[in-house]
């Protein structure tokens, strides 16, 4: 073992300590690295199962030896230590195996979302630098109109390459991300913050090692990357990468997972599902379903209780490798977001939350502007209006930013979808707001002003609207639109 | 099964999924938008395709539902595949 940091005593004497297993905490190490991480993991755990899709299963020593192979064609194309390196990959074992390759190389792995067009692909390669991406055979065509763009999809080679030797702040990944103002960018996110991110996804929990994980989450999100991939991996656990949602109702009953990571509009989903045609769809081994990305309803809460199922809501952001807080205590206090975890420093300014620690972020890619405005005193500006009760659970009361959080789980920066509209000849002016449906979930709303004097009447205006609203990807599509 | 039989399936299925819609969804057509007419999110489509598959039997793990926009697009398909 590398590193056999134990947990501080002041996180194991604190609320949390009633809720973790005592075998469990015992065995908890906090890892400096990533690369740390993984190289203790796969010794220790080298004969379970790591990481599993329909296709392919990987055990943690047969793992390990992929990233060693994918290390090497990496070296071979000349990624070196500090180099940006795109993860273009759909959901699938591939992901685990070069993610896991390009930062143990202490590499920079840009993920870049596998729905992306043509258009935020170029922004993407261009913002970033990028001359090597990775990705699979399914999404190498989508690649082909960048000339001089080393493009690689197979880790299959002779040999092994081993990690190399990690400092706590090298940059190892960027994730694209609205942040506070709304503009698109790349928050660069250190080994040692992901590992400390990773580590807090173990905590709070009764059963921790060895658990068994479905990723249905996307992987260019900090919740799906880090809690849903890397919290499992870190305590020997088991993920199975779904790439097929609509498979989701045969998937997780074959796979049997004991943890699902979800968005509530998922979590919702599924526990209609469950109602409708019996509890088959959680498989025979559910016991814990860990929700965030918006607010966690009691309904939901409840609703999963009584199939024996705990549902625990937690609150993080990219800035924050993911968990900030997280609430073991649901059926008891519902609307809280809960408990804080260790290793961060917070503060409430003007209603607002700040954020200092070891899982926080190095700043946004070459924006000098975003940050110097992001922080205050070394503190990160969440953007998150909060209160904080006696016993120190945290509520979020509001928020300043300018995204918006829809019940699915994805933040849309409004000015990215008015933009599109804005190009229509016909369109004087258009406006991405959020709204609320009837069942009281937050959607997507798009208000269009036409130009004055066209000859188009209101209906086709709408027509034509409605015709490039389908054609976004299908988080972008506003469920309401209004012609004024 | 004609295509009214799938229709009359298919908006039991939807109002079962989003209560509060139920006067939308019954008073749906063909042409209806599944987004704009009858509020259906990426996540309430995900849905209607898994009830889809477990109420008809039709097997649509190689449909890419971001092509569904219209309730005529779902229809064409459970019939293609019934």
């Amino acid at each position: 073992m590398q590193n056999n940091n134990k947990i501080p005593a002041t996180s194991r004497s604190g609320v949390f300590k009633n809720f973790i297993d005592d075998s469990g905490i015992d065995g908890l190490v906090k890892y400096d690295t990533l690369t740390d991480m993984w190289e203790d993991v796969k010794e220790r755990f080298s004969d379970c199962l790591a990481v599993q899709d329909n296709l392919n299963k990987y055990t943690y020593r047969e793992l390990d030896l992929a990233v060693g192979k994918a290390r090497l064609v990496l070296s071979q194309n000349g990624v070196k230590k500090g180099e940006r390196v795109g993860v273009f990959i759909n959901t699938c074992t591939d992901f685990a195996v070069w993610y896991l390759a390009v930062v143990t190389l202490s590499a920079t792995a840009v993920i870049i979302p596998d729905y992306y067009s043509d258009d935020e692909l170029s922004w993407a390669v261009n913002r970033f630098g990028l001359n090597i991406v990775l990705t699979t055979a399914k999404l190498a065509p989508k690649l082909d109109l960048f000339d001089g763009l080393t493009v690689l999809t197979s880790f299959d080679i002779a040999g092994y390459k081993p990690s190399v030797k990690a400092q706590k702040e090298d940059v190892v990944t960027i994730i694209f991300t609205g942040g506070v103002s709304g503009k698109l960018k790349g928050a660069l996110l250190s080994s040692g913050a992901i590992a400390q991110g990773a580590l807090n996804g173990c905590l709070g929990l009764k059963e921790v090692f060895n658990q068994r994980y479905f990723l249905v989450l996307p992987l260019s999100h900090v919740f799906g990357l880090i809690r849903n991939f890397l919290s499992p991996i870190y305590v020997g656990g088991a993920v199975y990468f779904c790439s097929n949602m609509a498979t989701l109702y045969k998937s997780i009953p074959a796979f049997a997972p004991s943890y699902l990571v979800l968005v509530p509009a998922l979590a919702e989903m599924i526990l209609k599902l469950a109602t409708r045609f019996g509890a088959k769809i959680l498989g025979t081994n559910l016991k814990y379903i860990i929700c965030g990305g918006s607010a966690v309803s009691p309904e939901i809460v409840n609703g999963f209780n009584a199939y024996g199922i705990s549902v625990y809501p937690g609150y993080g952001l990219t800035e924050s490798s993911n968990l900030v807080s997280g609430n073991y205590d649901s059926i008891n206090r519902p609307t809280s977001v809960g408990l804080p975890f260790f290793n961060q420093q917070l503060k409430i300014v003007d209603g607002e939350l700040l954020l200092k620690g070891d899982n926080l972020f190095s700043g946004y890619f070459d924006e000098p502007e975003e940050n110097l405005s992001a922080f205050s005193d070394g503190y990160f500006k969440t953007g998150d209006l909060v209160r904080v009760d006696d016993e120190g659970y945290i509520y979020i009361t509001g928020r300043k930013k300018n995204i918006i959080i829809l019940s699915n789980g994805e933040n849309v920066t409004p000015s990215t979808i008015e933009d599109v509209f804005k190009k229509l000849d016909f369109v004087e002016n258009a406006i991405a707001y959020e709204d609320v449906d009837e069942q009281n979930n937050s959607i997507l709303a798009l208000k269009i002003l036409p130009r004055k004097g066209i000859s188009l009447t209101k209906e086709e205006v709408f027509n034509e609207v409605n015709k490039l609203n389908n054609a976004q990807v299908s988080h972008k599509r506003a469920t309401k639109i209004i012609i004024e | 099964m004609d295509r009214q039989e799938i229709i009359a399936k298919l908006k039991d299925i939807m109002v079962f999924a989003m209560p509060d819609s139920a006067d939308a969804i019954n008073t749906c057509t063909e042409s209806s938008d599944l987004r704009t007419d009858l509020g259906l999110n990426s996540v309430g489509l995900l849905y209607i395709v898994i009830a889809i598959e477990e109420s008809f039997g039709v097997d649509l793990s190689d449909a890419d539902f971001s092509d569904f926009n219209t309730v005529k697009d779902v229809v064409d398909y459970i019939k293609e595949n019934l």
